[in-house]
C-alpha cells in the first residue's frame, strides 16, 4: 500500500517544482532584462567582424555583445534566410553594401528615425566623424539605416623591388602603362599581374568592373553598370567590352591556374611573392604583408582609361526591424559612431578604415598603407562611384549573370561585344525594377 | 438466473481469439508508426512542398509574398542551356567515376582474395578513403593541387615531369576531381565487391580448374557471372552516389574553373542558396529527380537486375 510520499510521488512532483521554477525564472523582470541587454549580432569572419564581437565588444559596456561569424557566401544564406523569415535571433547584422538594397527595400531593417520616433529619449547619431563616401550606402528613402563598418575600394597592390628591378620608375596610372608594366614584370618565376576569374566578384567587381569605371563619364547618380533608373548602362558606348579587352590582353602575364583564383587565392600568390601586381578590393588583401615580402609592396589607386572614378564599397552595419532590442541596439550603433570602435578595428588589423581622422592622419597611413589609395583620391581627382548594381534587391543574381557572360568574354568563349550583348538580353529578365 | 449468468465459454474463447487476432494485426502498424509518422514529417512532407513551391515565383530575396504560375518554371527549365550542360556534366562524371572505381574494385577485390601476409592490415587501410568526411578530403585534396604550392606537382617534379594544372585548369579539372572522388569512393565498391567474392562457393573454381581453365578463363567464365549480382548492387550504389556528389567538387573547384565542373549539384546550390530562386531550383531538383530515376530503371533493365532479384529468391 503507498503512503502519500512514495519515491513516485517526489519524483514526480521535484519535477514539476523544476518546471515551474524554470517557467517563473525565464518570465522574471530580472531574466527579461538579462536577456534585454544583450545583443547579438549576425557577423561575418573577416578582421573588423573579430573585432566586432572581441575588443568592441569588451569595450561597450551598455550590454553584452555576442555574434558568430560567417565566411562571405554563408553570411549572405544565413542573413537572407534569417531576416525574410522575421526571425529575431539577431539583433543587428551586418552586411556587404552590395546586398544592402535587399533589407532595405524589404522592410527587415529599421531605420534610426523611427527607433527615436518610437523612444524619444534616444540620441540622435551623426556620421560626421565617418568618411562621407562610406556614409551613402546606409540613406534610403530620406533616413539613416545604419552605419558605415568598412570603406572599400580597389587597390592597386605592386611589388616596388621588381619595379625597381624592371626599370619601370613610374606606377602605372592607365590601362596602357598597366599592361606594359604586366609583360615587363612577367617572367616564369613571377607573373606580371593576377586577375582572379574564379571569383564572381572578385572578377565582375574587382577586375572588370575598376576596367569599367574609367571608361566614361558617369553620371552622379549612376554606378557604370546601371543609372538612377536601372537601366543597364554597361555598354552603351561599348566601354563594357572594351574593359573585357584589357582583361584579355594582360591575362597571359597570368599565373598558372589562374581560371580558378579567388580572393583568397590572390592574397596568397601575391605573399608568396609568384606576381607582381594585382588589382582588387582593399578589404580582401589579406596577409600579403606578413610574408617573406614585407614591406616590399605599394598600394594606390588602380589605373583608369580617360576618367578618374573609382568604386568605393564596403560593408555596413543595421538594427533588425524584428528584434526586440531596437533601443539598445540603437544605442551600441550611437556608441559607435563616437569612434572608438573603429579605433578598435585598427588595432585589430583592419585597414579598409572609414573613420576620416585615420585617414586624414599621416601617422596611421604610415602604418596602415592600404589607406594610402584613399589619400590618393584627392591628389588623382577621383570621384567615388557606389558599388554597381547595389541599387538591385537581387544584386547578387545580376552580378552572376555579369560574371558568367565577362568569364566567357575573358576566356574568348564569346567575343567581347558578344559577351556583353548576352549580358544586356540575359538582364532583361533579371533586373525588377 | 444462474442459466442466464453462465457463460458461453466456446464463443467467449472465439470472441477472444478474434480479438487477440485483432490486435496480433494490428501490432505492427504501430510498431511502424513511430517510423512512419518521423518519415513523412522529414520526408515526404518537405518532398510535397518543394512541389508546390516550384510551381510558385518563390524567392525570399524579394520577401515572402509569391505567386503561383504553374509550369512556368518547368518551361524555363527546358532552355536553361546552362542546366542542361550540367546534366550532361554529371552524367560524364558518374559514368566516368564509377567505371574507373568498379574497375579497380574488383582488381583490389582479386587482389585481396588471396591469403598473404599483411594482407588483413592493408585491407584495413585500404577503407580509410572511405571513412573521411568529404569537406575534408576536398580542402586535403585541394591543397595537394594547387600549381605552385601542392605536394602533387613537387613530386612529380622530383621524377621530371613538368607542372600540372589540376583543378586550376579547365582542360584537367574534371579529371582531377574524377581522380579525388574514384579515390575516396572505390574502397565502397571494394568492400561490397569482396564479401560478395568470399561469399561464392568453391566448387565452380574447383571445377574449372580440374577441367584446366586459366586464370583469365576462370575470372571470365565463372567469377564474373556468379559476382554478377553484387556488382550490379554496387555499381547501382555508386550510380546514385556519384550524381549527386557535391561536397568535394564544390570545395576543390566550386563548380569551376570556367565552368568545367559546374556539375549538377553545385548548379542546383547556386540557384536556390546563392541567387534564392526556390520557385525555379525546386523545378530544377524535381527535374534532376527524374532523370535520376530514369538512369536507374535504364541501369536496372540493362543489367537485368530484377531479374537476378527474382533468381535469388528462387533459389
Amino acid at each position: 500500500m503507498h503512503g502519500h510520499f512514495t519515491p513516485e510521488l517526489k519524483r514526480r512532483t521535484l519535477l514539476k517544482m523544476l518546471a515551474i521554477g524554470a517557467a517563473a525564472t525565464t518570465l522574471s523582470p530580472a531574466t527579461r532584462a538579462w536577456a534585454a541587454s544583450t545583443l547579438n549580432i549576425l557577423n561575418s569572419n573577416t578582421a573588423w567582424a573579430g573585432a566586432l564581437t572581441g575588443g568592441v565588444a569588451k569595450a561597450y559596456t551598455g550590454a553584452q555583445i555576442t555574434g558568430e561569424g560567417n565566411p562571405y557566401e554563408a553570411h549572405y544564406e544565413k542573413l537572407l534566410i534569417e531576416l525574410s523569415q522575421g526571425s529575431s535571433t539577431f539583433d543587428i547584422f551586418t552586411t556587404d553594401n552590395l546586398w544592402i538594397r535587399q533589407p532595405l527595400r524589404n522592410g527587415w531593417a529599421s531605420a534610426f528615425e523611427d527607433i527615436r520616433a518610437e523612444d524619444a529619449s534616444l540620441p540622435e547619431i551623426s556620421v560626421g566623424k565617418l568618411a562621407p563616401a562610406s556614409t551613402t550606402y546606409t540613406e534610403y528613402d530620406g533616413k539613416r539605416w545604419g552605419l558605415p563598418l568598412v570603406m572599400t575600394t580597389p587597390v592597386f597592390v605592386y611589388r616596388k623591388d621588381l619595379f625597381e628591378k624592371a626599370g619601370i620608375t613610374k606606377v602605372p596610372t592607365n590601362w596602357d602603362e598597366y599592361r606594359d608594366a604586366a609583360e615587363k614584370l612577367h617572367s616564369d618565376d613571377v607573373a606580371g599581374n593576377v586577375l582572379l576569374l574564379g571569383g564572381q566578384d572578385a572578377h565582375m567587381s574587382g577586375d572588370w568592373g575598376s576596367r569599367l569605371m574609367g571608361m566614361t563619364k558617369i553620371a552622379p547618380n549612376d554606378d557604370g553598370v546601371l543609372d538612377e533608373n536601372n537601366k543597364v548602362v554597361f555598354n552603351s558606348e561599348g566601354q563594357g567590352a572594351r574593359a573585357i579587352e584589357r582583361l584579355r590582353e594582360v591575362l597571359p602575364f597570368t599565373p598558372k591556374g589562374v581560371e580558378g583564383f579567388d580572393y583568397a587565392e590572390g592574397s596568397s600568390i601575391m605573399q608568396q611573392g609568384k606576381a607582381a601586381m594585382m588589382i582588387t578590393w582593399s578589404d580582401v588583401i589579406v596577409g600579403i604583408e606578413d610574408g617573406p615580402f614585407k614591406g616590399k609592396f605599394g598600394y594606390t589607386v588602380s589605373p583608369t582609361e580617360k576618367f578618374e572614378q573609382q568604386m568605393v564599397g564596403g560593408w555596413s552595419i543595421l538594427i533588425n526591424a524584428a528584434s526586440e532590442n531596437k533601443a539598445e541596439a540603437y544605442k551600441f550603433l550611437k556608441w559607435m559612431s563616437e569612434g572608438q570602435a573603429y579605433e578598435l578595428f585598427r588595432e585589430n588589423g583592419e585597414s579598409s578604415l572609414c573613420l576620416q581622422a585615420d585617414i586624414d592622419n599621416p601617422e596611421i597611413v604610415a602604418k596602415v598603407p592600404m589607406l594610402q589609395a584613399f589619400r590618393d583620391f584627392p591628389a588623382r581627382g577621383t570621384t567615388p562611384v557606389s558599388i554597381p548594381p547595389y541599387r538591385l534587391t537581387n544584386a547578387v543574381e545580376v552580378q552572376r549573370v555579369l560574371y558568367e557572360n565577362i568569364l566567357a568574354g575573358v576566356n574568348g568563349r564569346k567575343t567581347p561585344q558578344q559577351a556583353m550583348e548576352d549580358a544586356e538580353a540575359a538582364l532583361a529578365s533579371v533586373i525588377r525594377t | 438466473m444462474a442459466k442466464s449468468g453462465t457463460i458461453n465459454a466456446p464463443a467467449l474463447q472465439l470472441g477472444a481469439t478474434k480479438a487477440v487476432r485483432a490486435g496480433e494485426k494490428s501490432v505492427p502498424t504501430l510498431l511502424l508508426a513511430p517510423t512512419m509518422i518521423i518519415m513523412t514529417i522529414v520526408g515526404l512532407y518537405p518532398l510535397l512542398h518543394s512541389l508546390y513551391i516550384s510551381l510558385t515565383n518563390y524567392n525570399p530575396t524579394f520577401g515572402t509574398s509569391y505567386s503561383f504560375i504553374g509550369f512556368a518554371n518547368y518551361a524555363r527549365a527546358f532552355g536553361d542551356g546552362q542546366f542542361w550542360y550540367s546534366v550532361g556534366l554529371t552524367l560524364a562524371f558518374t559514368a566516368i567515376s564509377v567505371a574507373l572505381s568498379l574497375t579497380l574494385a574488383v582488381l583490389l577485390a582479386l587482389l585481396f582474395n588471396q591469403y598473404r601476409f599483411g594482407f588483413v592490415v592493408l585491407r584495413t587501410f585500404l577503407l580509410i578513403p572511405m571513412l573521411i568526411t568529404p569537406i575534408a578530403v576536398g580542402i586535403t585534396w585541394r591543397t595537394m593541387m594547387m600549381p605552385d604550392l601542392g605536394v602533387l606537382n613537387y613530386l612529380l617534379s622530383l621524377i621530371g615531369v613538368s607542372h600540372l594544372s589540376w583543378a586550376s585548369s579547365p582542360s584537367s579539372a574534371l579529371a582531377s576531381v574524377i581522380l579525388v572522388d574514384v579515390w575516396q569512393w572505390t574502397p565502397f565498391m571494394f568492400i561490397i565487391i569482396f564479401a560478395g567474392l568470399r561469399s561464392l562457393p568453391k566448387s565452380p573454381f574447383e571445377a574449372a580448374a580440374i577441367d584446366g581453365a586459366g586464370h583469365l578463363a576462370t575470372f571470365m567464365n565463372v567469377t564474373l557471372p556468379m559476382l554478377k549480382p553484387v556488382i550490379v548492387i554496387a555499381t547501382l550504389l555508386r550510380v546514385v552516389d556519384a550524381f549527386r556528389t557535391y561536397d568535394t567538387v564544390y570545395i576543390i573547384t566550386r563548380g569551376g574553373p570556367d565552368f568545367a565542373t559546374d556539375l549538377l549539384s553545385v548548379y542546383l546550390q547556386r540557384v536556390n542558396f546563392r541567387i534564392f530562386d526556390l520557385g525555379y531550383g525546386s523545378a530544377l531538383s524535381w527535374i534532376a529527380l527524374v532523370i535520376v530515376l530514369v538512369v536507374v530503371l535504364v541501369f536496372v533493365n540493362l543489367t537485368g537486375f530484377l531479374k537476378l532479384v527474382a533468381d535469388k529468391e528462387n533459389r
